[in-house]
């Protein structure tokens, strides 16, 4: 039964890694860039929570509504700034500029906080959960994080496809010059999406935070994670993204029960397996060039 | 022709594409409501010159006016603002997007004006039934028409149409063509560029042909012999004594 | 470095007869900068004599760094392939001298082998991570780097996660330890460079050009890309296989967080950008800035990366050329004369090239 119980657990799991996923996604898709410091927005996420929750009175459960807002428009300011500078030159720059600047970002909180680890309290809450049977445990800020995960994908794809401002959004991830020639400022869009991307991240970084610890060096797992859960599900779905979380998740479970050690391996060697056999995922559409 | 009478005006309009010169001190002048084509084989510079005054390409010197006012830095979407759209070689639809949801998009900055998504309906019956659809499931000259719906419906002063005929079969061409004078009546004035010289001179009621991005010849099509337009298109010195026989 | 002309009657004799223009492989002779380069690797090889201990050890640590960057500037400035994974061959090269080291064979003997090892694995990885392009194959080197990682600290026989020290080095006194362990390092990076100095001026340097330049172009020219890029990959896992190879010599100690940190890419990758990505000279400008930062501000822990990062950063987009690229600028000076130069005659040839030909003169 325990393996019953590894596989709900990894689809707990995969909740969390399509929040991390679906920024990078999206950023993709529109821009066709890979922001590398993706995963450590989520933990400047954190540590921005750890730093204001003392001063805005709020329980911690509820320190994204603060947080989030603050990185969506972080987000935007710096798609602005110094993304688009990098997208002009292309895309090559960007990625050596996300790269640099996720680098910097970890040596930067590692001066300002040390290495140790850190999470967001939110007391008891976390410990709530229901057995189903005795192998099997759910908690219910897991379940929450999914539910959270389901809502705001589903936001996302509705956003793209019904309303103005995600027409737009499509209009320029699909041709970015066409649609300067009918009057859309394609820098203001890529920061609208580069604001979400945030956003999400941001959030996924504060649920994580709230779930285990993070630390300075805790970037690049996210980013890796939120990485294969892209490309398991297949690059350009946003329910792919979901679906490849939940793969991911449970493919880490699975290996934790052979050995603990084996957790984040089995992930790698799962992903890999989709590269070699399915390189387009099991949603992809278009190919990742 | 006087300047104050020009809608459009390009003032000795010079490109590059790195170190290759494309456009060569081009000038003209559109008046509104007028038909201009411009025309000149492959690689005359006739894209270019279309592209920089709809803004995608910096011009290296020259200036480009819209009824006065100097467009010469502003931005693609600025321009659209101020009444200049471009119909870009190729259609260049929005490959994911229906045919409404193109049309939508064209209409997001859209000035006061006659054409609305509704007016293109009417001028492309065919849409009607299709709309729903993804543009890249269109064919080429269901692709073109929505392309030119879709800058219609912003409303533009100058309408700058770039190699319509391409890729098309000619009785598609034709149909498209025949569109232009119900535009004109609308208010919309034309800039094309067209490789056709024969298609360009049915419909326009000025051209100017470019060579090598210079402009070789320029008038009322009417007043221009097909030995003097085939001379400029092709930039044969007219020697009669050395034609062989 | 530079094709000589032959004698003037025949250069005379090629310009009277519309014969394909010079070319040559730089714009001026540059055989004198060969003897340059041999005299500096002379210089270099008798620094242990001439320098302390730790000056050595800083060169030696010079030298690998230059390696991997060279063989990052290979990956990403002449192919376009832009990896944060080459870590995995850094760690697997070091493992592999650790695994021929315990079976008696002799830790520097092993580098090669090592880097062999690192080079032939870099095939089957290939196959997986080609798949995806851009922004996606660099995260992907980065999943394999950690999954070689993790493997290997999951192997308890070679130290687990811990690490494992490197036996057969302790018969040499310090002294021979030092001098060993850096013509080792001086080797591998005159191979290093040297090797893609060749590959560069060869046949697949122009491929490499031309794909660069156009792929689609370059494909239909009969072009094989995919063959072309997997060379390349293979290249810089040698190459990088080889450095963890001698850090493991070096640091007599080999442990999985050290060797396979994704900081060596982070390193390699801002020494080539801010040195000058897309030149031989680039990665060791950089390396020297690298080094000079690093001494002085060593001990300000994560500071220099800091820094080193934020100037990285603005250099790709303000100075996407580097310090040599900018520096050199339109002159396109070369100390690794990698082109092809078309038509440039030399003051010699233009003295002794015959007169334009009259209609008396027979042609050639």
């Amino acid at each position: 039964m325990s393996w019953l119980n590894a596989v709900i657990q990894g689809v707990l799991t995969g909740g969390f890694y399509a929040l991390f996923a679906c920024g990078l996604s999206l950023l993709f898709g529109v821009m066709g860039i890979i922001n590398l410091a993706h995963g450590d927005i989520a933990v400047i996420a954190g540590y921005v929570a750890v730093l204001l929750i003392p001063a805005t009175h709020l329980p911690v459960v509820w320190s994204f509504v603060v947080v989030v807002p603050i990185f969506a428009i972080g987000g935007y300011i710096l798609q602005r700034t110094l993304l688009q500078a990098s997208l002009d030159r292309d895309p090559f720059t960007t990625l050596l500029v996300t790269f640099g600047l996720s680098v910097v970002a970890e040596n930067a909180l590692l001066e300002a906080f040390s290495s140790n680890g850190q999470s967001l309290n939110i007391g008891s809450l976390i410990a709530y959960s229901f057995n189903p049977s005795t192998a099997i445990s759910l908690s219910y800020f897991s379940l929450t994080v999914l539910g959270v995960a389901v809502v705001v994908l589903g936001s996302l794809q509705l956003f793209l496809s019904r309303t103005g401002t995600g027409r737009l959004i499509r209009a320029v991830a699909d041709d970015k010059e066409a649609a300067q020639l009918v009057g859309v400022n394609y820098r203001h869009i890529f920061g609208i999406a580069a604001a979400i991307a945030f956003a999400t991240v941001a959030l996924a970084g504060i649920a994580s935070g709230m779930y285990t610890e993070f630390a300075p060096t805790s970037g690049p797992a996210n980013l890796l994670f939120a990485f294969e859960s892209v490309v398991i599900g297949g690059i350009g779905s946003l329910w792919g993204t979901l679906v490849g979380g939940i793969v991911l998740g449970i493919a880490q479970q699975i290996g934790a029960q052979i050995n603990p050690a084996y957790q984040v391996l089995a992930g790698h060697i799962v992903f890999l397996a989709v590269l070699a056999v399915r390189p387009r995922g099991l949603f992809g559409m278009r190919t990742s060039q | 022709m006087s300047a104050a009478s020009a809608l459009l005006e390009v003032d000795g309009l010079t490109v590059h594409h790195g170190q290759l010169c494309a456009v060569r001190d081009v000038s003209l002048s559109v008046r509104a409501g007028e038909t201009y084509a411009i025309i000149g084989a492959n690689g005359a510079g006739k894209s270019t010159l279309l592209r920089t005054i709809a803004g995608l390409h910096r011009a290296t010197s020259g200036r480009v006016l819209l009824d006065g006012v100097d467009l010469t830095s502003a931005r693609p979407d600025a321009r659209l603002a101020a009444g200049l759209a471009l119909v870009p070689e190729g259609r260049r639809l929005f490959a994911s997007l229906t045919v409404e949801e193109n049309l939508l998009v064209g209409a997001y900055r859209a000035r006061k004006g006659p054409f609305d998504v509704a007016r293109i309906y009417e001028l492309f019956e065919w849409m009607v039934a299709r709309r729903k659809q993804r543009a890249s499931q269109l064919s080429g000259g269901e692709q073109q028409a929505v392309a030119i719906g879709r800058a219609l419906v912003a409303n533009p002063r100058v309408l700058l149409l770039d190699e319509l005929s391409l890729g098309l079969a000619p009785v598609v061409v034709q149909r498209i063509y025949a569109l232009l004078p119900e535009l004109t009546t609308s208010g919309v004035t034309v800039l094309l560029v067209e490789q056709d010289v024969g298609q360009a001179t049915r419909v326009a009621t000025h051209v100017q042909c470019l060579l090598e991005g210079s402009t070789t010849l320029q008038g009322a099509p009417a007043d221009l012999t097909r030995e003097q337009i085939e001379a400029a298109y092709f930039g044969v010195a007219h020697d009669h004594e050395n034609l062989a026989p | 470095m530079s094709a000589t002309p032959s004698s003037p009657a025949a250069t005379a004799r090629a310009a009277t007869a519309a014969a394909p223009r010079n070319v040559t492989r730089s714009a001026r002779p540059t055989a004198w900068l060969g003897a340059v380069g041999v005299a500096a690797v002379v210089v270099l090889a008798f620094m242990p004599s001439l320098v302390s201990q730790a000056d050595t050890s800083v060169l030696l640590n010079f030298f690998i760094l230059l390696t991997m960057a060279s063989m990052w500037n290979l990956l990403a400035g002449y192919a376009g392939m832009v990896s944060i994974g080459q870590q995995a061959f850094v760690g697997l090269g070091a493992y592999g001298v650790l695994v021929l080291a315990d079976s008696g064979v002799n830790p520097v003997a092993a580098i090669p082998v090592a880097a062999v090892l690192c080079a032939a694995l870099s095939v089957p990885i290939s196959l997986l991570v080609f798949r995806l392009r851009g922004g996606y194959f660099a995260i992907a080197t980065w999943v394999v780097a950690d999954a070689a990682s993790l493997v290997v600290s999951s192997i308890g026989s070679i130290g687990g996660g811990t690490g494992k020290p490197v036996p057969g080095m302790s018969s040499l006194s310090p002294k021979s330890f030092e001098e060993v362990t850096y013509w080792a390092a001086l080797a591998v990076v005159v191979c290093a460079v040297g090797i893609t100095y060749a590959l560069l001026r060869s046949r697949l340097g122009l491929v490499l050009a031309a794909v660069r330049d156009n792929e689609v172009g370059a494909r239909s020219a009969g072009v094989r890309v995919v063959t072309a890029r997997r060379i390349v990959y293979l290249v810089a896992a040698l190459g990088c296989g080889a450095a963890g190879a001698l850090l493991a010599v070096s640091q007599l100690n080999v442990q999985p967080a050290s060797v396979f940190n994704v900081q060596w890419s982070a390193e390699m990758i801002f020494v080539t950008m801010i040195g000058g990505i897309g030149t031989i000279e680039g990665p060791i400008l950089g390396t020297v800035v690298f080094f000079l930062l690093q001494q002085n501000l060593a001990h300000d822990g994560a500071w220099y990366l800091i820094i080193f990062g934020a100037l990285a950063v603005a250099i790709a987009i303000w100075a996407p050329r580097g310090l040599w690229g900018t520096a050199t600028g339109k002159l396109r000076v070369q100390l690794f004369p990698v082109g092809f130069y078309v038509g440039r005659t030399r003051r010699r040839d233009r003295r002794t090239e015959a007169p334009p030909p009259t209609p008396a003169s027979p042609a050639a």
